[in-house]
């Protein structure tokens, strides 16, 4: 009946969960249980962890330095981190860029990035949004203007996650300026230290610091950084895009969301009124069950995937409900933390304080940043557009 | 929010509005201090629902309710929930009549401010059997035990404690926020204000409010008055980020269109806006409840439990139509989302409210 239980998988599963329990720093994990946001170091150090155990890329297939699990192997991979409380692993340089160089990349390019992805010696940020296009991101405005072996950039991207403490940016610019919007722009691989490069920092609602706006001013890039060929960057953007979506719906960290939502409720159980307890004990079931089918639904698109069947609307599908139940997940949580949702700043003060439960550190703060998650990655409204347009044409 | 306000409260309304807007900066160029509590004190604000007799304006809470509106649109980070609201209606409610006109005078004046603890940790919001006891030692009252969820405190002079005496009597017992025994642990709260825990290790009482009788109806009362005030603020808030993504979607250009142009967002603007109508209206009802004294604790909790819910609705969707611009703390959508959560979260959430509804009704038949 469970797709996962076959023997071998159920062995893969415990020598995941055998890995993690042995290599997984608890410092790491209590960070990255509280925190929305995890420092340059945090995310470095586990990434390496994983990289010396060969699994820093999960999706990837083995010639790249990939581990070349199947889609089963990649969820349990997924859900035993998620369980474990691991670090989420930086998706710009391995679901992003990587897979795009070792597709469409020169044999130069593979060797000089390939590796350092998977070693996480590069930290890589993606430079798509600008100020004035986020839906309608073939709008892009920022340009490369051709002079010699180079390329020389102008312009601003925005929402930069991760940019201030990257080492490259992977960007659309547009190289001709005449034709159809999509038909216009290039995909460069930028060295963020190259002169020219200025980043501002944008603090979120959270009050943590990811986003950036990242400025342009004659940028040199040489010609050997663009990926494939001149104004075909929207079709390697659109490759990037549709890879790996199956894993959007983020099940598998729903789950671990879930189940500290449980711990939290049950912790109340002495100080809840008899007649308060199965109101919340109802809506967390409802959650639970959408999570069920959430990851019903990953597991066949996975299975689906692997026997070389076109998807169709389930990656869209995925996302727009998982970014929603996750949503609903950190809702209900700051309901159940009732006068514990004020408190903010939880580090300022030693833990084992009865006053400020530890439990509640960090869940407001991931309820806060969370809102984002029906805005990037395509937005909620994006995706029913997508959706839409499938059904209807 | 009132569809019918006498002359001279819409000229209150009026003057809270206007100066608002000149004197108080928005989140990012705020400053704190008590300057501005001085400010509210001379503006008449800190005595407006203090009665005459006591050096008060002698409002209602439709006129709080006025100033609460103005609150939440601004963004007021002030405690004046703590000192002049819910610590001045215990007072007035409790007190002696030396009580009254002593320390309501000094709170109109702005020259002390105060805080109540009500809550304790792990007891969710239910006030009813405080763990906070008061007892006898060496001839004095002492409190032990910890108060949790305090606005105020860290700035206040006086805090009042909610305790059971031996005779197992819930009482409101006043202690020094600096003296001995005395402990708050504050940190920052989600809308940027400040929150607390009181520790109370033998801490001396200074006066007892009023005779020693059970005091909870009273605070019953007090509650409802301050959850209008809460209501209206969150009402202030809604409706100001509300303008805001009106505006921004007639500016936001994507696809060559102006993003009002899109009809899936004109109806989620529709929605939003059918929430704050119905909201304005049922906490406008609850503040004349409250006013005429007539069901004003099921008024108060329904509207509670309504703003709770449409005050999330509204601030998230705000930012989901601002798209990327909402997530950042420079715009004030955001601000006014971490304002209704903890609007929310005070004096218990829409979930709370919804079982109080519950049990009132059952009380009621
Ligand atoms: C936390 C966070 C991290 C991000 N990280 C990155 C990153 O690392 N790199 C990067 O390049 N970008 C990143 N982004 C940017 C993200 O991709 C954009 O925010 C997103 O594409 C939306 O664009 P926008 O912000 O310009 O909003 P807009 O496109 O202006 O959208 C505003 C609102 O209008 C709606 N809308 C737009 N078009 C339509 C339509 N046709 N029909 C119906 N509704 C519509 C949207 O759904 C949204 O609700 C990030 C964003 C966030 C919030």
């Amino acid at each position: 009946m469970n797709l996962l239980s076959k023997p071998e998988l159920l062995e893969f599963r415990a020598e995941v969960r055998g890995f993690l329990s042995e290599n997984l720093p608890a410092e790491l994990s209590d960070r990255a249980s509280c925190h929305a946001h995890l420092s340059r170091e945090d995310i470095v150090a586990w990434h390496k962890i994983l990289y010396r155990r060969g699994w820093s890329a999960p999706s990837w297939p083995k010639e790249f330095g990939g581990p070349g699990w199947s889609g089963a192997q990649r969820y349990i991979f997924e859900e035993e981190c998620a369980a474990a409380d691991a670090p989420v692993l930086s998706p710009f340089g391995i679901t992003m860029v990587g897979p795009v160089i070792y597709t469409f990349g020169t044999p130069a390019q593979k060797q000089a990035f390939l590796p350092k992805i998977v070693s996480m010696d590069h930290v890589w940020c993606q430079g798509f949004s600008e100020p004035g296009s986020g839906s309608d991101l073939a709008s892009l405005s920022t340009r490369a203007v051709s002079d010699g072996d180079d390329y020389v950039v102008n312009g601003t991207k925005i929402w930069t996650s991760e940019a201030h403490y990257s080492d490259w940016i992977f960007c659309l610019v547009r190289t001709d300026q005449g034709a159809k919007p999509q038909s216009g722009i290039t995909f460069l691989l930028i060295d963020l230290r190259t002169p020219g490069i200025s980043v501002r920092p944008i603090i979120s609602i959270d009050g943590g610091h990811s986003l950036n706006q990242v400025f342009f001013e004659d940028v040199r890039v040489p010609k050997g950084n663009r990926i494939g060929e001149e104004n075909r960057g929207w079709t390697y953007a659109k490759f990037l895009l549709s890879y790996e979506r199956i894993l959007t719906a983020d099940a598998a960290r729903s789950k671990r969301r879930l189940a500290r939502l449980k711990e939290i409720a049950s912790s109340f159980a002495t100080g809840w009124l008899l007649t308060e307890a199965p109101c919340v004990a109802k809506r967390i079931a409802a959650l639970e069950i959408e999570v069920m089918a959430l990851e019903s639904l990953t597991i066949d698109t996975l299975l689906k995937d692997e026997r070389g069947e076109a998807l169709a609307v389930e990656p869209s599908i995925l996302k727009l409900r998982g970014s929603e139940v996750l949503q609903r997940i950190l809702e209900l949580t700051c309901d159940v933390l009732g006068p514990d949702a004020l408190a903010y700043e939880h580090r300022v003060l030693p833990k084992g304080n009865a006053a400020f439960p530890t439990y509640a550190a960090g869940r407001v703060e991931e309820y806060l940043y969370r809102r984002a998650a029906t805005i990037y990655g395509g937005s909620s409204e994006v995706q029913h557009n997508i959706i839409a347009k499938a059904i209807f044409g | 929010m009132f569809q019918e306000l006498s002359e001279e409260r819409r000229i209150l309304s009026a003057s809270i509005d206007s100066w608002l807007r000149a004197n108080y900066p928005l989140p990012a160029a705020r400053q704190h201090g008590p300057a501005n509590w001085k400010q509210f004190a001379e503006l008449g604000w800190l005595a407006l629902a203090i009665p005459s007799s006591c050096s008060g304006l002698g409002g209602s809470a439709v006129d709080l309710a006025l100033l609460a509106e103005a609150f939440g649109r601004y963004l007021v980070d002030e405690p004046y929930l703590a000192t002049a609201v819910l610590c001045a209606g215990l007072i007035e409610a409790c007190g002696s009549d030396e009580q009254r006109t002593t320390w309501l005078a000094e709170i109109a004046a702005g020259d002390r401010t105060w805080a109540f603890g009500l809550y304790e940790p792990g007891t969710q919001y239910r006030y009813g059997e405080p763990a906070v006891i008061a007892s006898e030692a060496a001839g004095r009252t002492i409190l032990s035990g910890t108060k949790s969820a305090v606005e105020g405190a860290a700035i206040a002079d006086r805090i009042i404690i909610l305790a059971s005496d031996p005779k197992g009597t819930r009482g409101l017992f006043i202690v020094d926020r600096w003296g001995e025994g005395v402990r708050v642990d504050t940190v920052g709260s989600v809308d940027g204000r400040q929150i607390s825990a009181v520790v109370l290790e033998g801490a001396p009482v200074l006066a007892r409010l009023g005779a020693a009788a059970d005091k909870i109806s009273s605070i019953d009362d007090v509650l409802a008055r301050a959850l209008v005030f809460l209501c209206a603020q969150a009402v202030g808030a809604m409706q100001a980020t509300y303008d805001q993504t009106v505006d921004y979607l007639q500016t936001r250009k994507q696809f060559s269109q102006r993003l009002s142009d899109f009809q899936v967002l004109r109806h989620r603007v529709v929605d939003m806006r059918v929430e704050i109508e119905l909201c304005r209206s049922l906490v406008a009802a609850a503040a004349r409840a409250v006013e005429a004294n007539s069901n004003h604790l099921i008024a108060a909790t329904s509207a509670k439990a309504m703003v709770g819910k449409a005050g999330r609705f509204v601030a998230q969707q705000a930012i989901q139509l601002h798209g990327g611009m909402g997530m950042t703390d420079e715009l004030c959508v955001g601000h006014y989302l971490k304002r209704l959560m903890a609007i929310d979260a005070t004096l218990g959430n829409a979930d709370f409210h919804e079982r109080r509804f519950v049990m009132l009704g059952q009380v009621a038949q």
